[in-house]
């Protein structure tokens, strides 16, 4: 069950909202459990054998969160942190990366575990959790409220990693369940952008990724054209992807009351790869910045330490993502990106330098966009081999293939006259779509401008106008038609 | 309800009504710019009414379903061995059965015997469920007029079903310059009485039947509402007609795995009921129809020339008793 399929929307979300619209006026307390209740279901749906793993994990780290909390002033709250982290650690290592390891090591012996869904964001979740309870940053709330803030269905499957000052004082002054007027129409015209985005515009593109990282994998050759195709589509069908579900997930929690972090802010206008990490899954950003790198010295021990800190957090940020070498090498990819941006920062901040001129974000922009999207190769490629055949092909080491029209030119043997996809494999009809989506990216206003929301702040919710209201029918309307299409994908970050 | 919320309702109906009927629109606007795939299912579809225009005297035999009797079933052959004019009405198994037996409904008379050999995926098709493309691009464009008769929430639904790709794809394959629209026809050699003469040989291998068993008799079949009505509409319109019917099986490779497995035990058995229930006959056994793979020609329900000879001369004698 999806946030895009038929199921989902006319069934389990309108159940929801008439059971909270109906408990509310009785109870927040009942109000919550139908929510914990409905957040269970929605997990077991995906498969009901991980969901007593899901409990007993929520169980265990509420358990050990109440004794760090009453022994916040001894080591015994120190020690009951490290057997919580351990156990969290522990059950994703066992889950996601067992077999990765003993593959890796060429071991015959394999457990053959099925991931658990989001396992890595309520692990995430309640290591936060813990780390905040023993820095006395929050103290434990009730039951209900733990279980409510871990399992809530709109962030539980792929984020983002919300912290409990995040959602505890919310859940204590009985938000969840309270619909105002603004909150519910704002959260409607979000979760309509989601779904059109994931529907029409990732939906739309996966074909084309689809095609060409498979005759990649196959080990046929991309041209360079058919290798650029690729990666910008990969790089477009990610991120409208990654943020259709993070504005589903904020527009459901609006709906149902609750308001979760921004986790996804234009990264593709980032004029830095800082600046790109503060823009996408910022939430997992914020968690590895304040739980990994911080405690790991940050850059305060000198910028060779700051970068040695950095690519460690990023490598294992790329881990995080999945067990596989390719994932390794995209986190140590975007690791050397800040480690370098951090160096060249240091050298150049002593000196004398005119403000950023429109022509050098510009520049810087591009620059951004067009490595973020180079690493993705390695993000989406199923294996090594496959990855740097294409990086190949990008750079034009596999040679370039042009129009037979162009024969005439005789340019060498590095260029060959075959036309610009050799391989036909992508429907050319789809190459139109590539503009659109970048236009889109780079020229129009996010969902929250569109809104007028600002979720970085706890500020006012404007209702709003017919106008978005009337063009977010439109949008929803496209969203739900493509869910009675025969095709439907995944979420990229589901299978994290 | 505060009235502001009222109004956002209206405002938000009003954006999703102004959507679906924009999007009715634009597939109004292609109804008569057929995509690739509806040009080449059309084009058997023509086929076969031409054969059936050509053998138009009764009583006559009509061998009814999706491409395994059109590659299965040779009607010449038939009438050769029995004296009686039959016709192959096989045609394509994604069109669904609901479309095919209204094609032939008008060239049914009196005294004439309709077999039908479901592929059995037939038996899960649903217009509001999961429709295949084939169907569905036949629907919005040459077969527009049958999607009219359907009730109108199918209709509805069958218009949500149709992916922005057949948009583009109608777009493009009529508005393109360099290329004619014929090219997309079915390319197989069909007679004039709609018997496949094109599968000579053998161009699908042992091993790649055996990998790809059908998965619609591996996995249990549940009749839909939709193929209840359907086929129980069309035996009470036979019986008005005086039309005989009767059921038979697709022809399918013999892979081992369907034999001594329960779910296909199980789906034979129900198809048997489903039929029995109506009143149809059920010709011969489901193993009759499921031959080695030298009688393949390039997919397990396409038989090559010996195969339709083998299956047709089974079939034959099987019918005798039904033949007047």
């Amino acid at each position: 069950m999806l946030f895009n399929e038929q199921s989902f929307l006319f069934y389990f979300l309108p159940a929801v909202v008439v059971g909270v619209l109906f408990l509310r006026l009785r109870s927040s307390y009942l109000t919550s459990w139908w929510i914990i209740l409905a957040s269970f279901f929605f997990y077991g749906f995906h498969g009901w054998q991980h969901l007593p793993l899901l409990i007993l994990s929520m169980l265990v780290n509420y358990g050990l969160g109440l004794g760090i909390d009453k022994k916040a002033v001894n080591r015994t709250g120190h020690y009951l942190l490290i057997l919580g982290i351990v156990c969290n650690l522990l059950i994703l290592a066992i889950y996601k990366y067992a077999d990765f390891i003993t593959s890796s090591f060429h071991l015959e012996y394999s457990l053959n575990l099925t991931l658990p869904l989001a396992i890595s964001f309520f692990t995430f979740q309640q290591i936060a959790y813990l780390v905040d309870l023993r820095k006395g940053k929050v103290t434990s709330p009730s039951f209900t409220h733990y279980l409510t803030f871990i399992s809530f269905f709109p962030q539980l499957i792929a984020g983002p990693i919300v912290r409990c000052q995040e959602m505890i004082p919310q859940l204590q002054k009985g938000l969840l369940g309270k619909l105002s007027s603004k909150n519910f129409w704002s959260g409607i015209c979000l979760f309509s952008i989601g779904l059109f985005k994931k529907s029409c515009l990732a939906d739309g593109i996966h074909p084309l990724v689809d095609a060409i990282f498979s005759i990649s994998a196959d080990g046929i050759t991309l041209s360079i054209a058919e290798a650029w195709v690729g990666v910008l589509s990969f790089g477009l069908q990610i991120y409208f992807d990654f943020s259709a579900y993070s504005e589903m997930a904020l527009g459901l929690g609006l709906i149902l009351g609750l308001r979760l972090p921004l986790n996804f802010d234009s990264p593709y206008k980032a004029v830095n790869i800082v600046d790109f990490w503060r823009r996408w899954h910022i939430t997992l950003s914020e968690f590895l910045r304040d739980y990994l790198y911080k405690p790991l010295g940050g850059n305060r021990l000198g910028v060779c330490r700051g970068v040695f800190n950095v690519l460690l957090v990023m490598l294992l940020g790329g881990l995080w993502h999945g067990a596989g070498l390719t994932f390794i090498i995209w986190g140590f990819i975007h690791g050397c990106m800040i480690g370098f941006y951090h160096f060249f920062r240091s050298f150049t901040q002593n000196k004398d330098h005119k403000k950023s001129t429109f022509l050098h974000k510009l520049l810087a922009g591009i620059v951004t966009f067009m490595t973020v999207n180079a690493a993705w190769v390695f993000f989406r490629s199923e294996n090594m081999d496959s990855a740097f055949g294409m990086i190949k092909s990008l750079i034009g080491l596999n040679g370039i293939s042009l129009p037979r029209s162009f024969d005439f030119l005789r340019l060498g043997e590095l260029v060959s006259y075959t036309g610009f996809f050799p391989n036909q494999a992508i429907d050319l009809g789809l190459l139109a779509f590539l503009p659109v989506l970048l236009g889109i990216v780079w020229f129009a206003p996010n969902a929250y401008q569109l809104l007028g929301l600002n979720p970085k702040k706890d500020s006012y919710i404007a209702m709003p106008s017919f106008k978005t209201i009337f063009l977010c029918g439109l949008l929803l309307f496209f969203g739900i038609k493509v869910s009675f299409e025969t095709l439907s994908y995944d979420f990229i970050y589901f299978r994290f | 309800m505060k009235s502001s919320n009222f109004k956002s309702l209206v405002v938000l109906f009003t954006g999703i009504f102004t959507a679906g009927f924009s999007w009715e629109i634009l597939l109004f606007f292609v109804k008569d710019k057929p995509v690739p795939n509806a040009v080449f299912t059309q084009s058997i579809i023509d086929a076969k009414l031409d054969a059936a225009e050509f053998k138009y005297e009764s009583p006559k035999v009509l061998f009814v379903g999706g491409s395994n009797v059109l590659f299965g079933v040779d009607s010449k052959q038939f009438s050769e061995s029995t004296g009686i004019p039959s016709i192959n009405f096989g045609c394509a198994a994604g069109m669904g059965p609901e479309l095919i037996l209204d094609l032939i409904s008008n060239h049914l008379s009196s005294g004439d015997l309709v077999v039908m050999n479901w592929e059995y995926e037939n038996f899960r098709f649903e217009r509001s469920g999961i429709v295949d493309l084939t169907y569905l691009n036949l629907l919005m464009s040459y077969q527009n007029k049958f999607k009219g008769k359907l009730p109108f929430i199918d209709q509805r639904h069958l218009s949500l079903s149709v992916p922005f790709s057949h948009f583009r794809e109608a777009l493009l394959c009529h508005f393109n310059p360099l290329v004619n629209n014929n090219i997309y026809r079915c390319n197989w050699l069909i007679d004039d009485e709609g018997n496949a003469r094109s599968n000579k040989g053998v161009q699908v291998g042992k091993k790649e039947l055996i990998a790809s068993p059908s998965s619609s008799l591996t996995t249990e079949i549940t009749f839909t509402s939709d193929i209840k009505d359907i086929f129980s509409n069309f035996v009470q319109d036979c019986r008005n007609r005086d039309v005989q019917l009767v059921a038979s099986w697709p022809n399918t490779f013999a892979n081992p795995v369907y034999f001594g497995n329960s779910i296909v035990d199980g789906n034979i058995k129900i198809i048997c009921e489903f039929w029995n229930s109506m009143g149809v006959e059920v010709v011969g056994d489901y193993k009759d129809s499921m031959l080695g793979s030298e009688y393949f020609f390039d997919t397990s329900y396409h038989l090559n020339a010996e195969g339709v000879r083998l299956r047709t001369d089974k079939l034959t004698s099987q019918l005798k008793p039904y033949l007047k």
